[in-house]
């Protein structure tokens, strides 16, 4: 326990899971979770479909409340905190969904907007800056009248990413970031979350199926089965010297 | 087994606790915050617009068939001269609210379950939230308003609609004088009796709003989900409005 503690001192983790369980309708999809994301680093968690990796992104944000465990986000404890608290806690994260969940009755530049006006304070030239220098920064420039049912998905990835982004956030959760897209526009991300990272000192954790564009970017990754964690560490290390990693990687799970 | 027949018996008390809470979340939103004008106002038209054919199909022919049972039945004691009393006094104290209630049930409502939880399933909900905003404010608080006040404007025209529509047998199918019947109408029909019309309809408007709102936001498991949230909206909410109707009727004549 005190190395524990050391240890998340010594790289000062914004994110700490501690013997996290989590239960949809008596199904328990998380027994025992612990790990901790340290700053400006970028984590991904891999494990096979279903074994709730999406719900550790949730729990994270405080979209989801574990039923056992304990979730410190910022150094505060998301089980004491109030709906105004945890609205300051997400206001310092950005998520990219799945399906990037952007708003259909909204405009791209509505949509990119929402955040800032949500948080207020933004003046609209300030605001109008803000979505042209995000949908640069994901190649979009120029589609702010669009809307979602008009753009292709890895389109609408790409703008729930300028999305996220647009309050400057210190974490940023990406859920299948790459699922879907062609290869340039996976470059495009892979490049766009590396430079996160690099410029920006953004901490970003990662949930994907993309083995190879995970290899590209990924400071560490933690492997989730069976409700538990079954490997965290640095990708090199756990590439040459976990065999439940390198079985999972090669596609020769067993479960 | 056990927990599982536990977990049914128990579900209808959960819903309706969380129903409360979730009526409770919006009392105190609009109490603390107003309501936001422009979704209101959206709402407003999006109701209206959504059932006014409907509403004048649906109270004109039921004008039309309750002129001629009426008078099927009084001709007897050759009180035909007495139909325009009754269809006005029907319409504008039962039929007409509760007609129309049920009507913008299954145009209204399952628009509004189908909505709210094709956004749950496509995390958009998550998004608001995780955007810094509140699901309740954005998008309950402002439908439940302006169905209050657009239920009551509905029915108010359906009363006309269904006493015109009676009008209509009476002076062509049953030769009584338009000013008899208008006259009929007329003396007959009290401020109050339109007034407990309006009681009505405004209860219903909250009734089957805050159903349909909840069941798109409880909704669960895909597109499965948007199928069971509108057609729990519909059924739930028809019952509802039938049953609340008898006990509300019961109330407004003793007060």
């Amino acid at each position: 326990m005190v190395e524990e503690k050391k240890r998340e001192g010594d790289c000062n983790p914004p994110i700490v899971f501690r013997n996290v369980a989590m239960s949809f309708n008596g199904l328990q999809v998380h027994r025992d979770i612990s790990f901790q994301i340290c700053e400006s680093e970028i984590v991904t968690i891999l494990g096979p479909s279903g074994t709730g990796k999406t719900v550790l992104l949730k729990l994270m944000m405080g979209l989801l409340f574990p039923t056992g465990g304990d979730i410190e986000v910022f150094g505060v404890h998301l089980s004491s905190c109030t709906e105004k608290d945890l609205q300051t806690i997400r206001s310092k994260i950005g998520m990219l969904f799945q399906g990037a969940a952007l708003f259909d009755s909204l405009s791209v530049y509505e949509n990119i907007a929402y955040p800032l006006r949500e948080r207020g304070g933004f003046s609209e030239k300030e605001i109008r800056e803000v979505v042209k220098r995000n949908l640069s920064l994901v190649d979009l420039p120029g589609i702010e009248g669009k809307y979602p049912p008009e753009l292709s998905g890895g389109m609408k990835k790409r703008v729930g990413l300028a999305r996220a982004l647009a309050v400057s956030p210190k974490i940023v959760l990406f859920d299948e970031p790459t699922t879907g897209l062609d290869p340039t526009s996976v470059r495009l991300i892979d490049d766009l979350i590396l430079k996160l990272k690099e410029e920006l000192d953004i901490t970003c954790v990662l949930v994907t199926h993309d083995i190879e564009s995970s290899k590209r970017v990924s400071d560490r990754w933690i492997l989730v089965h069976n409700g538990c964690v079954l490997a965290d560490g640095p990708v090199r290390h756990l590439l040459e010297h976990n065999s439940h990693v390198k079985n999972f990687v090669e596609g020769r799970w067993n479960t | 087994m056990k927990a599982s027949l536990l977990r049914n018996i128990s579900k209808p008390f959960y819903s309706t606790g969380n129903f409360g809470l979730m009526l409770k979340d919006v009392a105190y939103d609009i109490a603390k915050k107003g309501v936001e004008a422009n979704e209101f106002f959206r709402q407003i038209v999006n109701i209206g617009n959504r059932s006014f054919a409907i509403v004048f199909l649906t109270n004109i022919f039921t004008g039309m068939v309750l002129a001629l049972q009426t008078a099927y039945g009084l001709e007897r004691f050759g009180a035909k001269l007495y139909v325009g009393n009754i269809v006005a006094l029907a319409i504008t104290r039962e039929l007409g609210p509760v007609l129309t209630a049920i009507m913008l049930c299954g145009r209204v409502g399952s628009g509004i379950a189908a909505e709210l939880a094709s956004m749950v399933v496509t995390e958009q909900v998550d998004a608001i939230r995780a955007l810094g905003a509140d699901p309740i404010r954005k998008l309950v608080s402002p439908r439940i308003l302006a169905a209050i006040l657009v239920l009551p404007l509905m029915s108010v025209l359906a009363d006309f609609i269904g006493i015109a529509g009676g009008g209509l047998v009476a002076i062509y199918q049953l030769d009584l004088t338009p000013h008899t019947y208008f006259n009929s109408v007329v003396n007959f029909v009290t401020l109050r009796d339109c007034f407990d019309g309006l009681v009505k309809a405004s209860f219903f408007g909250f009734v089957l709003v805050s159903i349909s709102c909840y069941a798109g936001l409880t909704a669960e498991g895909g597109t499965e989900g948007v199928g069971h949230a509108t057609t729990k909206a519909v059924v739930v909410g028809s019952i509802t409005i039938l049953i609340s109707d008898f006990f509300l009727t019961r109330l407004l004549i003793m007060i």
